[in-house]
Order: C-alpha cells, then structure tokens, then sequence
C-alpha cells in the first residue's frame, strides 16, 4: 500500500466516525424534530386539471 | 391594564388548564370575555406614559394598575409582569388600533406540567451527571409570539423534463401537469427574535382551535408583538407556497426520477391574512455555568432545544469509532491494492475509483450535517433568544 492509500483509508474513517458522532449527537442532544412542513399543509389531494406523461426518443 | 375579580378586586388570570379566567386570591372563577375592557378602559386614565428618551432607548414606561409602579417595556412586549407587586400587566396601545392580533390560540399546556416535562427532560439526558445534578431552571415564561397565517390559491402549469443518456440512445421523459391548490393557515413566523429554526421545530400548532384574540387571554402571561414587516412575512408566504407546491406537484410524478422543473408560470393568489399569537414556554436553564434555552409549544407541549455534549464521552466514543473504522478500511484498501483480475493489477482500480467517489460524496454531506449540529447549538445558546426570556 502507498502512503496515499493509507491517508484515504484514514480519512474515510474519520469521515464514518464524524458523521456517527454528529448522529448521535442528533439524538441524543438535540430536541425537537423539524416539523414535516409537507405533511402539515399539502394535506389535501391537489385538484390536477391536466395531465400528460410522455416518452421521447 | 389589570383585570380585578368582581369578588375580591384582586388580580384575574388566564388558566390554561379550566380555559377560563382565575382569581389568583380567592380562586373565583369566570369565562372569558367577561371583562368588559372599554368600561375599564374609559374608567382608567391612559396607563401608557411615553418617555422622553423612548426615541433612542426603545422603551416605554407605564404605570401597573396594581401598585402604581413604572414598568418599562420594550419595543416587541404587549404584556409582562410587575417587577415590583409581580402582578401582570397589559399595555393598551400595543394590543389595540393597528396592532391587535386578529386570532390568539390559547395556551393549552400548564406552567407546571411545563416545568415539569421540561426538567425531566434534562435529568433524563445523556449528559454529563454533574451538571444535571447542579442545573438550575432560572426563568421560565409562557409568552404568545406572532404569527400570520395566509390563505394562499396557487395555480402552476408546469412541465417537468428528466434526460437520460446512454450509450448512442438518449431519451427524454416529461411531464406536464395544470394543477391548482389552495394552501389553509399557511403560518410565518413575525417575531424577528423566534427564528425559522426553533419555529419549525415548535410546529405544528393546530390553528383550528384559534378563537377571536380576546385581551383577557394575555393575563399570566407576556407576548410579544410582530417586528417583521407586511410585505417580508408576504414574500416568506409567498416562497414558501412555492416550495411546497413544486414539491407536492412532483409527488404526483409516478417516477423516482421526475427530473427538473422546466417551464413554470405560476399564479399566486393571496386570499387572507391573519394576524395570531401562538403559546410558547420559554425556559432558561443554567447548566455548570452555562445559560440554555428550551422552548416548548404551548398548546400541544412538544419541546424544542439543545442540551449540552459530554464532551469527554464523545471524544472517547470518536476515538472508538475511528479506531474501528481506520482498521476496516485499512484492510478493505490492502485487499483492493492486491486484487488480481485475470493476472493483472488492474480490477482493483474500478473499485478504487468508486471508493474515492464515495469519499467525495461524504465529505460534503459530513459537513452539512456538522453545520446543522452547531447551527441548532449557536442559535439554542444565542444570547437573543436567552435575553427575551431573562429581561423579562
């Protein structure tokens, strides 16, 4: 293995072991879930008047 | 402006738990929208004194009905409490003429069941024992923050294009929808001081249980007016819709890959504008020395906030982990450098390729995560939102 490799290796550990922290961090520290702003206002079906799917080659 | 019990005179608030109007002395109980507050008003010389240095310090002063003390408030309170006697005090000009908030949803949650929620919430964290041992709830104030909620028809005629290449073929799918859609109660914060962050973690509130603003409903409380203007809350509404409808119009794409928005001409519609209060707790915790906000919603108790980090326990966790992943990744990059495809040295690079791509990937999306993280933490621990607790 050439040093490069080694330094990848290492980064994407780091990466892995970052983004764990951060989600546990998430979790564990932080309260309060963003509202699904989706769910809350396009409750209704929305009223399509028009509709065309179509494939071109 | 006080409101006096018809029995004892003494000071009526609003009870979250009955919905009805408390004797904070000799527990009376009354309906909302028993005061009449025109009589009281016309009874009452104007409470409100301005300053002359209200100009450059942004305060007022008026007297407290109860005791006759000045009290000052700042440019964003409709109603506090007597730093003196500790009885609350609405000030008239800000709840009336232009100001007055058309709906009020009414706290729903008790101060005590607040507390209560809220402290456990701490002790039960994973956060470092000594410092849930010695945190302290300074303040905690239920105060009704402003709202605008808008009806909005939103009508688009929108193409959708997704292209794909491969080889010599490239085909092209697209999509074309006229849909229209009619957002209810579409709500904007107006309060410069409780930012996008903190209110979408607060939401939702179930607008269909506002009523009428009636004055009496700020008694026991503080609320604050809105500082954003018509037109900044309009356009946030207006951006706002957008975002939704693209995302509700893609929804009924039946691919996985609808591709991107190609022609669009909206019509937007602004049907109605409200002005409302919704109830928040505030509370400020001090934990080893250092000042927190939590916030929950008044009317359905879902909390929002940011605890501390047991510092010395992630860094070990990280250490872990890195450990960990180091040697797999080690081994997975040892294995790839001595991959042989069909005598050759040359398989390996596929593979070797993808890893990087992976890594290039990751790197941004670590980031943003991170951001995020200390995003909620700067704005949770800003002196903005623990100093509107703590001057009051």
């Amino acid at each position: 293995m050439r040093v490069i490799d080694y330094v990848f290796a290492i980064y994407l550990a780091f990466l892995f072991a970052a983004l764990l922290i951060l989600n546990r961090i998430g979790k564990n520290a932080i309260i309060g879930e963003v509202a699904d702003e989706e769910e809350m206002y396009l409750d209704r079906p929305m009223q399509i008047e028009y509709q065309d799917d179509r494939v071109d080659y | 402006m006080k409101f006096e019990c018809q029995a004892c005179g003494g000071v009526v608030e609003y009870s979250a738990q009955l919905d009805k109007m408390v004797c904070a002395f000799c527990g009376c109980i009354f309906d909302v929208g028993e005061f009449d507050l025109a009589q009281e008003r016309e009874a009452k010389a104007p409470d409100v004194v301005p300053i002359m240095a209200q100009d450059i310090m942004e305060y007022r002063v008026f007297s407290c009905a109860s005791c006759g003390a000045e009290i000052l408030i700042n440019g964003v309170e409709s109603s506090k409490f007597c730093a003196y006697c500790g009885q609350p005090a609405i000030s008239f000009d800000r709840i009336a003429g232009e100001l007055k908030p058309d709906y009020i949803i009414p706290f729903k949650v008790t101060k005590e069941y607040a507390m209560e929620k809220m402290s456990e919430t701490i002790r039960k964290a994973k956060i470092q024992p000594e410092k849930i041992e010695n945190f302290k709830v300074e303040y905690l104030r239920g105060i009704y923050m402003p709202y605008r909620l808008y009806d909005i028809e939103y009508y688009d005629d929108q193409v959708w294009r997704a292209q794909k290449e491969g080889g010599y073929m490239r085909s092209s799918k697209s999509y074309h929808r006229r849909v229209r859609y009619t957002f209810r109660d579409l709500g904007i914060p107006t309060a410069s001081r409780l930012n996008d962050e903190i209110s979408q973690r607060l939401e939702p509130f179930d607008t269909t249980a506002k009523v009428p603003f009636d004055s009496e409903y700020l008694s026991g409380y503080y609320a604050d007016r809105y500082d954003k203007s018509a037109e900044e809350t309009n356009l946030a509404a207006m951006a706002k819709a957008k975002e939704l409808f693209n995302a509700g119009v893609r929804r009924t794409i039946d691919s996985s890959d609808p591709g991107n928005l190609d022609v669009t001409g909206p019509e937007v519609e602004l049907l109605e504008s409200s002005y409302v209060l919704v109830p928040v707790w505030f509370m400020t915790v001090k934990l080893d020395g250092e000042v927190y906000t939590m916030t929950m919603n008044g009317q359905t108790g879902k909390m929002a906030g940011a605890l501390p980090v047991w510092k010395a326990r992630e860094c070990l966790c990280f250490a872990a982990f890195f450990t960990m992943f180091s040697m797999i990744s080690i081994s997975v990059f040892s294995c790839l450098m001595n991959m042989r495809v069909a005598g050759e040295q040359t398989g390996h690079m596929v593979l070797y390729s993808l890893l990087l791509l992976f890594i290039m990937v990751l790197t941004p999306f670590t980031y943003f995560k991170f951001r995020g993280v200390r995003r909620t933490y700067q704005m949770m621990r800003s002196r903005g939102l623990s100093s509107m607790v703590r001057e009051r």
